[in-house]
């Protein structure tokens, strides 16, 4: 397999360095799909959910 | 230099601390042997995070020069005790249990661990934790820089999360009680009371200070203690509650832990469902279950059939947890750090959670109003609610923390009453009630708020008639680390 000066440099650079830990790519995609689902899903099953309109959040706001 | 043994290990507060006055041995020598005996055996089971035996020996002289003048501060004081890993301590490491955090320091101690400090009792050791103590949600045992927490009871089994270094450290005797906590997520600090065997109390949201303790979720958030007993808890939730201006969620009150005057037991009604232990419990546990329900019955209290009423429990503390959690690490997904976390799951969960709308967190915390309104009107007719504090044992340590749902059309009792719980900010005691397949399971008892005392009087009686949080599990061959 040939490289560029420039491949080569990236593939170093890429690569851990002797004796440290390799450090994880980027997170899978599935599962941030998965997870992006399950929030659209909950959201359209919160909207469903009948609530009182005189009903407030529980939290409280103090000046 | 005193020799100890497992009646040291695994004694009560009361006990250790009148041995302490007595002079049967000094504070530093307790503080110097628990230390060595965690880090020792803490590894082996993936529950140390950090060794404190410094730390310990350095305030120890304080300690015994107090004792030896009669300065007597209280049954905590000479009592070694370990931290979960999300607790801030001046000048040493607090990881959160997570990569992108591995170098953090703190200059400030966290409330709790000023609180401990003031009573004299000696940290040990930071207890392994959960990543960000399960923000974002969790797949895996081992999401934990630590590694996966092994269970004392059986090391192929998980001690579960997040608080799972706590849990395991007070289950094998390598420290007398544990500071861990709990949002939501997976019960963070009763379920690996449940599974390792141990006791523990989910104090009332705002009655314990997490000032210096990673923010989790500022409406879920809560610290509290496990340990040997119910009376341990009682005694550390004293030492560590009180309010605190610097907590926005403090709730301005301090507990004492007084029994004796709560209401006799005989008067006290609690509310059960069948459904729970004979249809959510694993078959194995069931007559476990059935037992330790028949012990409250002998102990006067009355038991009367209930359920909970219908709210989705379940996804209104999902998205107020994760839109929390998302909100508090936002800047960790932003940086790209987040992929350092080991937890596919995890990462995405912080991801995703960033994109949970406005209307949706405002909609579950309109929902949670409407669950506080209705467990406050349950709690007309019922002093305590108890159900199992998980349906089943702990899960393989190789496998993942989820299991299949029951059956959709199975009636849900109480068994929400672990959501519902943290959802309202109620107190909660977790007591071992006996084992299936050598594993422990547990009994939840949940009150409405500051009424600690209720069921910590219930739990001590229940466990001065049974003898099942006294249990000891076998050592740890070196093999299995």
């Amino acid at each position: 397999m040939k490289l560029t000066r420039r491949e080569f440099a990236g593939a170093l650079a890429a690569a851990p360095a002797l004796g440290s830990q390799a450090t994880p790519g980027p997170a899978p995609a599935e599962p941030l799909r998965a997870a992006e689902a399950k929030v659209r899903q909950d959201g359209q099953a919160l909207a469903a959910y009948p609530a009182p309109m005189a009903v407030e959040p529980a939290f409280t706001f103090k000046a | 230099m005193a020799e100890f043994g497992d009646e040291i290990w695994f004694a009560g507060i009361r006990e250790l601390n009148a041995r302490l006055v007595k002079r049967e041995f000094s504070a530093r020598e307790l503080a110097k042997a628990f230390a060595e005996r965690l880090a020792a055996i803490g590894p082996r089971y993936n529950a140390l995070a950090l060794s404190l035996a410094d730390r310990a020996h350095k305030r120890s002289g304080d300690v015994d020069d107090d004792i030896r003048r009669q300065r007597l501060r209280g049954p905590l004081q000479g009592i070694p005790w370990g931290a979960t890993d999300l607790l801030s301590v001046r000048g040493e490491l607090t990881t959160w249990g997570a990569r992108p955090y591995a170098a953090q320091v703190f200059d400030d101690d966290a409330a709790v661990v000023k609180q401990l400090d003031g009573a004299g009792a000696l940290l040990v050791g930071k207890l392994a934790t959960i990543s960000l103590g399960g923000a974002g949600g969790y797949a895996l045992p081992s999401a934990s820089t630590s590694g996966a927490c092994r269970n004392p009871w059986n090391a192929a089994y998980w001690a579960g999360g997040s608080s799972s270094g706590p849990a395991a450290a007070v289950a094998a005797g390598l420290v007398p009680f544990a500071i861990g906590s709990e949002a939501y997520n997976f019960s963070s600090l009763l379920t690996p009371a449940a599974y390792c065997g141990v006791t523990a109390l989910r104090p009332t949201y705002g009655y314990v200070s997490r000032r210096g303790a990673m923010p989790l979720s500022w409406t879920m958030h809560k610290l509290g203690p496990l340990g040997r007993s119910a009376e341990d808890c009682g005694l550390v939730l004293q030492q560590i509650s009180g309010g605190d201006s610097e907590d926005p969620g403090s709730a301005g009150k301090s507990f004492y832990y007084t029994p004796q005057y709560a209401r006799a037991l005989k008067d006290l009604s609690v509310g059960y469902a069948n459904v729970d232990f004979e249809s959510w419990a694993e078959p194995a546990a069931r007559p476990v279950f059935e037992k330790a329900l028949d012990t409250l019955v002998d102990m006067g209290l009355t038991l009367i059939e209930t359920k909970l009423p219908d709210f989705p429990y379940e996804l209104a503390a999902r998205a107020i947890v994760d839109a929390e959690n998302s909100s508090v690490f936002e800047p960790l997904v932003g940086s790209g750090n987040v992929n350092q976390l080991s937890d596919p799951a995890q990462i995405a969960g912080l991801e995703a959670g960033l994109g949970i709308a406005a209307k949706d967190y405002l909609k579950a915390m309109r929902i949670r109003r409407m669950v506080m309104d209705a467990l406050r009107a349950l709690f007309v007719d019922f002093d305590v609610l108890v159900t199992a504090t998980r349906f089943h044992t702990a899960t393989r340590i190789d496998q993942p923390i989820e299991r299949p749902a029951p059956e959709a059309r199975i009636p849900r009792g109480l068994s929400d009453l672990g959501v519902a719980g943290n959802l309202a900010g109620l107190p909660a005691l977790s007591l071992p009630c006996g084992f299936v397949n050598g594993l422990p399971v547990a009994l939840e008892l949940v009150g409405p708020p500051f009424t600690e005392n209720t069921l910590l009087a219930i739990g001590a009686e229940y466990q001065r008639r049974t003898e099942w949080h006294k249990q000891r599990p076998p050592a740890l061959p070196a093999s299995a680390a």
